[in-house]
């Protein structure tokens, strides 16, 4: 029995390590990927839909804030939510307290009034046209005012509240 | 637009697909075997072997495209290996065991084949016998002559960490292997 040195144990080793695959290896592992769904696919479509995302959002932000300071008020304005149905009158609003507290500059405070904008939309289609002469109202302001119905129909008998009788001796379950 | 948009992605990924394909493929060829060989080190059985490198590989082609540093493909794949190798044989030990005492002693064999099996197989026992630590630096040391920087890179620790684990390591085979030449 020998003692084993270094260079005979790093060869044997090598030796017992020194075994190829199979040629048909490569074949099986080609084969067996091939069953495998691509993930890189869904990978990079989900990253340029983000991308895509991304970029359509800070386009949208840009449009609204940057390229467009004009619209945007100079001071934080009020607002007012007001239905159509009232008559279409900017209201000067009297706010003391409130416009000291909010008023840091000079210039005149704008109000706003917010109406819904499905009316807004169809009030300025309906003018404009009209102003293109693509909507012809004359029949209408020939026909004068709308004739309701008269509402004499309409009756509403009065109620009436029987006052409640007790039966027996108050205080006493009958 | 949104057809644009769509096509566009389509081409993207189309043409990553491909480029990932390829690159995946040529890191096959070049690592398949190296991938074996660290699975067999373990398993020392070539078909469990295979279908251990085989499986590194499945599990790497699902996430070679996050792998950022392409680089360390290899390093990667044999870290994969071990792991999957080591697993394999915790489960199936007596199997193992079974097969690994039919594989020495067969019948046919002359006297030269069979001692060269026995000192093998000795040897094995010896390596399985190590920490993992130091199993995994002697594996590699002794797959293709790898030097001690490029175990180093693959296990990703310096190659100081490298030298002392390999004499380590060498000082305790020797201690078991006292075989005549």
């Amino acid at each position: 029995m020998d003692p084993l040195n270094d260079g005979e144990l790093e060869r044997e080793i090598e030796r017992s390590l020194a075994v190829d695959p199979s040629p048909e290896f490569l074949a099986r592992v080609r084969t067996r990927l091939a069953e495998e769904p691509r993930p890189a696919a869904g990978r990079f479509g989900w990253m340029f839909v983000g991308i895509a995302t991304t970029a359509v959002a800070a386009a949208v932000v840009l449009a609204v804030f940057v390229v467009s300071p004009a619209r945007r008020p100079a001071s934080a304005p009020l607002l007012i939510s007001r239905s159509l149905a009232s008559p279409l009158v900017v209201p000067t609003i009297a706010r003391a307290s409130l416009d000291r507290s909010l008023d840091t500059h000079d210039e005149p405070r704008t109000v706003l009034v917010l109406f819904d904008t499905h009316e807004t939309l169809a009030l300025q289609r309906l003018i404009a046209n009209v102003r293109d002469a693509r909507v012809d109202l004359t029949p209408l302001l020939k026909e004068g005012p709308m004739s309701l119905p008269a509402n004499d129909d309409l009756m509403i008998p009065p109620i009436v509240i029987e006052p409640l009788a007790p039966s027996g001796v108050e205080g006493e379950r009958p | 637009m949104h057809g644009f948009a769509d096509r566009l992605a389509g081409g993207i990924v189309a043409v990553s697909d491909a480029a990932l394909e390829r690159e995946f493929e040529a890191r096959l060829v070049e690592s398949s075997t190296l991938a074996f060989r660290v699975a067999y080190g373990v398993l020392h059985q070539r078909e469990d072997a295979e279908d251990v490198a085989q499986e590194a590989f499945v599990k790497a082609y699902r996430s070679f495209s996050q792998l950022r540093d392409r680089d360390r493909f290899r390093a990667w794949l044999v870290r994969m290996t071990w792991r999957l190798a080591i697993d394999r044989q915790r489960s199936d030990r007596r199997r193992l065991a079974r097969e690994a005492v039919t594989q020495i002693v067969t019948v046919g064999d002359t006297s030269d084949e069979l001692i060269a099996r026995e000192r093998a197989a000795h040897l094995w026992i010896a390596i399985d016998g190590l920490p993992d630590k130091l199993r995994i630096v002697v594996i590699l040391a002794g797959i293709e002559g790898h030097d001690t920087s490029e175990v180093a890179r693959l296990l990703d620790v310096p190659q100081g960490t490298v030298k002392s684990r390999l004499f380590l390591a060498r000082q305790r085979l020797k201690e078991q292997l006292q075989w005549t030449h």
